[in-house]
């Protein structure tokens, strides 16, 4: 959450371009990740995040601040848009075949090993279920607390806690699969 | 475990291409967001803008559903008279009148026709010549031709 978002919002919602595009500058990083971590490639990742902000911007009026971060409201239509684009989509290209490298900040070395453990990882979640997906990324990538995973999802946070340990729990399961047949 | 989380983590890196995000941003800021009205006086504005418009369509409807029935009692044209039958009987009978009056000119003349009518036009000579002589005798006349007044005067004196 940023400092003052309150304030950012409720100016965004005036449509006052300059403090979305603070919302923009603080989100965007964090939606892109979720998106390209849960399709896979790098230009549908630009394309649906784009959409997103897009959305947001152009729905901002319906947004009510209910004291969660502004990111929960997002991660929901961030979901909504990859669940879209799958329905219409349809798995053109398996996840498998597509071997794009990740573009990681300038501040991470860029060792070659450590793009593949991220790829293999990457790919280990896309096989977990929509749901799983979510809760990994807010949690652990995002690091979101349970209760703004919970505001995201729609869920009480008991069942975001039980979805974390069994998303886990799989995600384990398909690294070592992996890892044995590699 | 601690390890297994830590890769996890590590997919915080992964960063959008500094070109697409400022293309990006730049096209969804230069997009007016759908906002709310500023102050009283905007949403007084736009409030008028959509009563007007709601006002305007109902209007429209209004003339386009209703507007001949008003029509009908209100134009001089009398629409009611647009009444298909009596229009096409109208026609009819205007046709005939035509036809009636293209006969009257157009079809040659008979010779007993022209017999009658040349008698009439001799009569009608004949019957001017005497009026035309009785006008030449009477010119001496008419100079002492009296009004009535003046007729009328000398019968008093």
């Amino acid at each position: 959450m940023i400092d003052g978002e309150e304030r950012l919002i409720k100016n965004a919602i005036k449509g006052r371009p300059s403090a979305f595009g603070s919302l923009y500058d603080h989100y965007q990083p964090k939606i892109y990740r979720f998106v390209l971590i849960k399709v896979g490639r790098r230009e549908e990742a630009e394309d649906l995040t784009h959409q997103v902000f897009l959305h947001a911007w152009q729905n901002i009026r319906t947004y009510e601040h209910l004291g969660f971060p502004f990111s929960s409201w997002l991660y929901q239509i961030a979901r909504n848009q990859v669940v879209d684009h799958y329905r219409t989509k349809r798995n053109e290209a398996n996840i498998d075949q597509v071997a794009e490298e990740l573009i990681v900040s300038s501040s991470l070395q860029l060792d070659t090993e450590l793009n593949l453990e991220l790829d293999r990882v990457r790919k280990a979640i896309q096989k977990l279920k929509p749901e799983y997906q979510d809760v990994i990324v807010m949690r652990f990538v995002e690091d979101l607390s349970i209760k703004e995973v919970a505001v995201a999802l729609g869920k009480s946070e008991g069942a975001v806690k039980l979805m974390q340990h069994r998303a886990l729990k799989e995600l384990r399961n398909v690294l070592e699969t992996t890892h044995s047949n590699g | 475990m601690d390890k297994f989380l830590s890769i996890i983590q590590k997919l915080k890196y992964i960063e959008a291409e500094a070109d697409y995000t400022a293309r990006s941003r730049r096209f969804i800021l230069s997009i007016s967001a759908d906002r709310e009205p500023k102050n009283f006086w905007e949403l007084f504005l736009h409030t008028a803008q959509v009563g007007a418009a709601v006002a305007l369509t109902g209007l429209l409807i209004f003339l386009i559903l209703g507007g001949f029935s008003g029509w009908k009692s209100l134009s001089p044209l009398r629409l009611s008279s647009l009444d298909p039958a009596s229009l096409k009987a109208e026609a009819q009978a205007i046709d005939i009148q035509i036809r009636l009056t293209n006969l009257q000119y157009q079809e040659p003349l008979s010779a007993s026709e022209s017999t009658i009518k040349e008698a009439a036009i001799y009569q009608r000579n004949e019957a001017a010549e005497p009026l035309e002589q009785g006008n030449t005798d009477n010119e001496g006349d008419q100079e002492e031709s009296l009004g009535i007044d003046e007729v009328l005067l000398r019968l008093a004196e």
